[in-house]
């Protein structure tokens, strides 16, 4: 009992000292807030209604890779991508850790042969 | 003058009586088993979502997001080492309950309740405390940590000590009592997950239902307390 008191009372003297340093540094500060959407000008915005403000960078790599492909084969004249986010619950995310929406990207091809095809490209779970 | 029931009417009686009997025990089963199951259900799914972490990979967001902290071996021990303890006590308490095994054998009981109580004391409780300077949240989020811990901590101790006095009464509420604290991680993320399916940003779902799961936990605990006997409160102020 003694010895678990003892434990409690140096745990709490050392993390106060700890936490003393640590608070200090800048990353400290910042490193529970929550990532901001990304706002730097990107190719892909010409192609892509990026309906989502917080669309991470893998993703907009994915649409950006399709989109190249697409345009390579010569098929598609008009296309729209779109992200779309799904809160869904998964049971690995029964933890303490921030939840994260499932990213769909979503292609919307208008060419010639079929003018409203809509296909469902990529699934992103974060 | 003695009286004389008629047959027919004794037997109907009886069998009215044995009737709502069953039914009474039928619906406290039930009522038991809807407490019961998920609450071992979920404490399963813990413990299982903490395996994949003694993988002693840096790669779940949970440590992704707390890099900084991590780069210091002594708080990534502390983190480890209380991740073990939370899942052993989860794991540990689910029997501690159950009167099936207390009247077939009481080794377990005490083996367990041992197991439980050493790791609490001096693992799950002061490591708890250590990383509640740099947990997520406000002041009063850091605040409320610290107080779990160190509720968790007393409660647990007051266990033990009454069950050595063989205070079985008091044994009983407290061990409800550090039992509730234990089971704020299961219900922390019951609530986290209820909150972000309603669309709730992810930082104020934290914190309220952080504060929701511990103040939850110890109200419901002391209904219990209360509904069970006004004997038990008696033998607590004792």
């Amino acid at each position: 009992m003694y010895a678990g008191a003892a434990l409690m009372i140096g745990a709490s003297i050392y993390g106060f000292i700890d936490y003393k340093k640590t608070s200090h540094k800048k990353e400290f500060a910042g490193m529970y807030k929550e990532t901001k959407p990304v706002t730097a000008p990107d190719p892909v915005k010409e192609n892509a209604s990026d309906k989502s403000e917080t669309t991470t960078l893998e993703t907009k790599k994915i649409i950006k890779d399709l989109n190249t492909v697409v345009t390579d084969k010569g098929k598609a004249t008009d296309k729209k991508t779109e992200i779309k986010k799904k809160r869904k619950f998964r049971f690995s995310e029964f933890s303490r850790a921030p939840l994260r929406d499932e990213e769909k990207v979503i292609i919307n091809e208008q060419d010639t042969k079929s003018p409203d095809s809509t296909r469902v490209i990529a699934h992103k779970n974060n | 003058m003695e009286l004389i029931w008629p047959r027919h009417l004794l037997a109907n009686g009886c069998m009215r009586n044995t009737r709502v009997l069953t039914l009474q025990r039928s619906a406290r089963v039930f009522l038991q088993m809807l407490f019961w199951v998920p609450v071992g259900g979920f404490s399963l799914l813990l413990i299982y979502n903490t395996l994949p972490y003694f993988s002693f990979s840096r790669n779940f967001s949970f440590i992704e997001e707390r890099s900084l902290l991590f780069q210091s071996n002594f708080y990534s021990a502390c983190f480890y080492l209380h991740i073990t303890a939370g899942a052993l006590c989860i794991g540990t308490s689910l029997i501690q309950f159950s009167r099936y095994i207390l009247k077939r054998s009481k080794a377990i009981h005490r083996v367990s309740g041992k197991l439980y109580v050493f790791v609490v004391l001096f693992i799950g409780a002061p490591t708890g405390l250590y990383m509640s300077f740099f947990a997520k949240g406000s002041f009063w989020e850091r605040s409320l940590f610290m107080f779990m811990a160190s509720w968790w901590f007393v409660t647990t101790l007051y266990g033990f000590s009454t069950i050595l006095k063989k205070n079985v009464i008091a044994h009983k509420i407290w061990m409800m009592r550090s039992y509730a604290m234990a089971m704020t991680a299961v219900t922390f993320r019951v609530y986290h997950i209820a909150f972000y399916l309603l669309g709730w940003s992810h930082l104020e779902n934290y914190e309220i239902s952080l504060w929701i799961s511990v103040i939850g936990n110890m109200l419901f605990t002391e209904w219990i307390v209360y509904r069970q006997s006004k004997q038990y409160l008696s033998s607590f102020t004792n």
